[in-house]
C-alpha cells in the first residue's frame, strides 16, 4: 500500500500517471491516470466516443501535436502521416524499474489488427526521454504465427514509453505505458 | 566475421516440438552495447559499439528482423513465436558497428 501511494504521487516526465497499459478503448487519457482534472497534462485526441446508440465507436487518431516534441517529427516520418489509433497494440513494461539498464518489454499485436488477410509489418518503440529516442524496430512477416516480440531496453528516465505498429494495409497503432526508474541508463560514469 | 572473439549465442526453443504449434524462440547474444553516452573510468566518452541489425531466416525466407538502436539492453535477446510445420534449420545473422558480423544456425526438430 505504502509503495503503490509513493507511485501514485512520484512525479513522471511525460504525460499522464504511471500506469496506462492496454490501450484498446481507453486511448491516452486513462481514467485516473493523467486524466483531466487531476492536474496532469493528457492526451484526449484519442478517447473513444461513444455512438448515440450507445455503442462504441473506433477511436480518434492520435493529433499530431499530442505527441511528445521529441518524438513527434520522427513518429511522423515513420508513419507518413497517416492517422494512429491507440488500439491494436499490447505493451507491457514494469511500473517501477531498479535498474534503467535492463528493463524487460514485451510487445504485441491484439488478433484483431491483422484481420482480413493483413499482418503487422513493422513495430517500434520509442522512448521520448532517451539521448536516442527510438529503441528497436521490429519487421514481422507472413510466416510468423503472430506479432509478438520480448526484448530488454534500456531507460535513462522516468517516461512513457511508446511502441507503433505498421499493419500490411497501412493502417497505424499506438500503445504507451509509463515507467518511474531509479537507477538512469545511459547518462552515467 | 571480423571481430577476434567469437560472440556466444544461446538459442533456446522447445526441447520438443509437435507440427503446427505456435513455439516461442528465444535468441541471445553476448555483447556490450555500448551506447555511445558512457565514459569510463578515466572519464573518456566510450565510442559507440552496438549491434545495429538481427534477421532471423527460414527455408520461406525471412522470419524475423530487429534493428536495434542505443537504447537496447546489454547482450541483446529477443523473443519471437514461430509455427514450424516440419525440420526445419534456422539461419540468425547479426551485424554491428566496426564491422561486426556473426552468423548462427539454429536445428528444430519436429515430430
Amino acid at each position: 500500500m505504502k509503495r503503490r501511494r509513493w507511485i501514485q504521487h512520484a512525479t513522471v516526465i511525460g504525460w499522464g500517471g504511471p500506469a496506462s497499459g492496454l490501450l484498446g478503448a481507453q486511448g491516452f487519457a486513462t481514467p485516473g491516470l493523467g486524466a483531466p482534472g487531476d492536474g496532469r497534462p493528457a492526451i484526449v485526441g484519442s478517447t473513444v466516443k461513444a455512438t448515440s446508440r450507445g455503442g462504441v465507436d473506433e477511436p480518434n487518431p492520435v493529433p499530431f501535436d499530442d505527441w511528445p516534441a521529441e518524438i513527434r517529427d520522427p513518429i511522423h516520418r515513420w508513419t507518413q502521416g497517416r492517422p494512429v489509433v491507440c488500439q491494436g497494440l499490447w505493451l507491457d513494461l514494469p511500473e517501477l524499474v531498479d535498474n534503467g539498464n535492463d528493463v524487460a518489454l514485451q510487445l504485441r499485436a491484439e488478433p484483431g489488427a491483422g484481420t482480413n488477410g493483413c499482418f503487422i509489418e513493422r513495430v517500434t518503440v520509442w522512448a521520448p526521454r532517451n539521448p536516442h529516442p527510438l529503441v528497436l524496430e521490429a519487421e514481422f512477416t507472413r510466416h510468423l504465427p503472430r506479432a509478438e516480440l520480448m526484448t530488454r531496453i534500456r531507460l535513462a528516465s522516468s517516461q512513457r514509453v511508446f511502441a507503433l505498429a505498421r499493419a500490411s494495409d497501412g493502417r497505424m497503432f499506438c500503445a504507451h505505458r509509463s515507467v518511474l526508474v531509479a537507477l538512469a541508463a545511459c547518462i552515467e560514469g | 566475421m571480423s571481430t577476434a572473439i567469437r560472440p556466444v549465442v544461446r538459442v533456446q526453443t522447445p526441447p520438443v516440438i509437435s507440427p503446427g504449434v505456435v513455439i516461442p524462440v528465444r535468441v541471445a547474444i553476448a555483447h556490450p552495447m555500448i551506447s555511445g553516452h558512457q565514459n569510463d573510468e578515466q572519464g573518456r566518452r566510450q565510442a559507440r559499439n552496438i549491434l545495429t541489425r538481427f534477421e532471423c531466416h527460414g527455408p520461406q525466407g525471412l522470419l524475423f528482423a530487429l534493428d536495434l538502436q542505443p537504447g537496447m539492453a546489454a547482450t541483446p535477446s529477443v523473443q519471437f513465436w514461430l509455427k514450424p510445420e516440419g525440420r526445419m534449420t534456422l539461419q540468425l545473422h547479426w551485424w554491428g558497428d566496426h564491422g561486426f558480423e556473426h552468423r548462427h544456425h539454429h536445428e528444430l526438430v519436429v515430430s
